[in-house]
């Protein structure tokens, strides 16, 4: 059983479309990372997937029925903080408890101490950065099956992203269910994510295992001629040349590789800017 | 009821608490004000101009108007459905009106024990005031039914602003006030003080008509709500 949507378009207004068309499943107990350039569609994707945002057109579905007023069993973290200012954290964390039906209090326990939030404060006296940790620590500790999480790591330094991805694999592990993150940060987040659902103006562009899209092809690395020699006749996502080296990203396995180049596994963020470039000549599709 | 719904009015009422605590320390401290100052005004008649008439009733419309906005963005957070939203209001509402209701009787009983000091003041409840002399489950009913709807007026007020488009909200903020003052006064003038009375005994005549009138009238501003509150942009 799954989120299902189908044909799913969202208009503001005449003008703008924000979400074309978009019919993307959602397994249970699966890690998603949701990427997007910025107003690809993604926190408006998000946004109906919670029921915050009513489609244009199209349907969703939540374990076999209708998504709108049955998201007992969904949470969103998003940007925009819809939690009372005036409440201390820790009845934030009691509330969303009794909305959800449970709440991991000493998981929540353990990650204030981690991150050094104090629950006793009142969550408008936090700083940016703390109250997307209590979001988040919120978030990580409900008691849902399906879990969205839009730009969870915004205005976190390093230390404190490093312990969210551990802890969101942690939590996956001990009570496996459905994580959707949104994010930028491509890179880190490589490790984290077991598929990639990615919109590109509104509309669908891919969805696939992270290891297949990386296995779909390969980085060749050397002088720009030797490069440009081999890449005769293949198929090229794109290109990267810094001072007389060339890198060329390659569909296809690796064969024939001359001595001289050297052979390296794509990298997500890359292959994610060559897929969502507008640039032309230069779009891998 | 469903878990969701009585999460939100548990929620609801949890909130009230420094409000209804304040209100009520506050009457407390007022009250003691005017037995240790002295300060009684008497009336013509002799009577004392500080009673504190109708005070609950304005704070509990007060809170049925700001009730409505407040927690939307949490029930938003929290995945409720405009159904569990608008049940938990009223049902909070409910809730709110009978520990006021009991919280003014035992004001009012510890005003009445206080009365050899204090200087005529007294905190007469809506039922002791339209029937004196009446079982005192009853005139608890008519207090109860009454304080229900003054907040539930509250909260229509609060259910009409969020239908109306922003630009035109100001209209509606500053025109309520005024029409209903100008209408009321257009009403008792057209009407006469006779047909008013006429008017009023056939709705409040008796504790039974008057629990009567305050229930349909709050049933109606209810289902009214609730249907305002249904086409709300939540869900």
């Amino acid at each position: 059983m799954s989120i299902q949507c189908a044909h799913l378009t969202k208009r503001f207004g005449d003008k703008v479309i924000a979400l074309d068309d978009v019919s993307v499943t959602l397994e249970r107990e699966k890690i998603y990372g949701l990427l997007g350039r910025n107003g690809a569609g993604k926190s408006t994707l998000m946004g109906l997937l919670a029921d915050r945002v009513r489609p244009t057109s199209g349907t969703m579905t939540i374990e076999g029925k209708p998504l709108h007023n049955n998201t007992g069993r969904v949470y969103m973290m998003s940007e925009e903080t819809l939690y009372p200012e005036n409440l201390k954290v820790r009845d934030v964390f009691r509330w969303t408890g009794e909305f959800y039906g449970g709440f991991d209090h000493d998981l929540a326990d353990r990650l204030c101490g981690e991150f050094g939030l104090d629950r006793k404060k009142k969550a408008g006296t936090l700083s940016t950065g703390y109250k997307t940790i209590y979001k988040i620590i919120t978030a990580l500790c409900v008691d849902a099956d399906y879990i969205f999480l839009d730009e969870p790591v915004l205005g976190m330094d390093a230390g404190h992203r490093e312990i969210f991805y551990k802890a969101l694999l942690e939590t996956y592990m001990a009570r496996p269910r459905t994580f959707v993150v949104s994010t930028h940060l491509i890179e880190e987040v490589t490790g984290v994510i077991e598929d990639v659902i990615i919109i590109d103006r509104g509309r669908l562009l891919k969805t696939a295992s992270v290891e297949d899209l990386l296995r779909s092809g390969y980085n060749v690395t050397g002088a720009i001629g030797a490069v440009d020699e081999y890449c005769r006749g293949r198929d090229i996502i794109g290109y990267d040349t810094v001072g007389g080296i060339k890198t060329a990203s390659v569909l296809g396995k690796a064969e024939n590789v001359p001595d001289g180049l050297t052979v390296s596994p794509l990298d997500l963020q890359k292959l994610f800017i060559r897929m969502t470039e507008h640039k032309e000549g230069t779009r891998y599709e | 009821m469903n878990k969701r719904t009585l999460a939100a009015t548990k929620y609801q009422l949890w909130e009230s608490r420094t409000a209804v605590i304040t209100f009520y320390i506050v009457l407390l401290l007022v009250f003691l004000c005017n037995i240790i100052l002295n300060q009684v005004a008497t009336a013509d008649d002799g009577g004392s101009h500080n009673n504190y008439d109708g005070i609950s009733f304005i704070f509990l419309f007060v809170a049925g108007i700001t009730t409505f906005g407040q927690e939307l963005r949490l029930y938003l957070q929290c995945g409720l459905s405009r159904k569990q939203l608008t049940i938990s209001l009223l049902l909070s509402m409910l809730g709110l009106s009978l520990i006021m209701t009991v919280c003014d009787f035992v004001f009012h009983l510890f005003i009445t024990a206080a009365a050899p000091f204090a200087h005529g003041v007294v905190l007469p409840m809506m039922g002791q005031m339209l029937y004196p002399g009446t079982n005192v489950l009853v005139r608890l009913l008519v207090h109860f039914f009454a304080l229900t709807m003054f907040s539930y007026l509250g909260l229509l007020i609060s259910a009409i602003f969020f239908q109306i488009p922003k630009k035109f909200r100001w209209i509606y903020c500053a025109g309520l006030p005024v029409g209903a003052i100008a209408l009321s006064i257009r009403v008792a003038l057209d009407l006469g003080s006779e047909r008013v009375t006429s008017l009023f005994l056939t709705f409040f005549g008796s504790p039974l008509h008057a629990i009567g009138s305050f229930s349909l009238i709050t049933v109606v501003l209810l289902l009214i709500s609730h249907f305002l509150t249904m086409r709300s942009y939540l869900r």
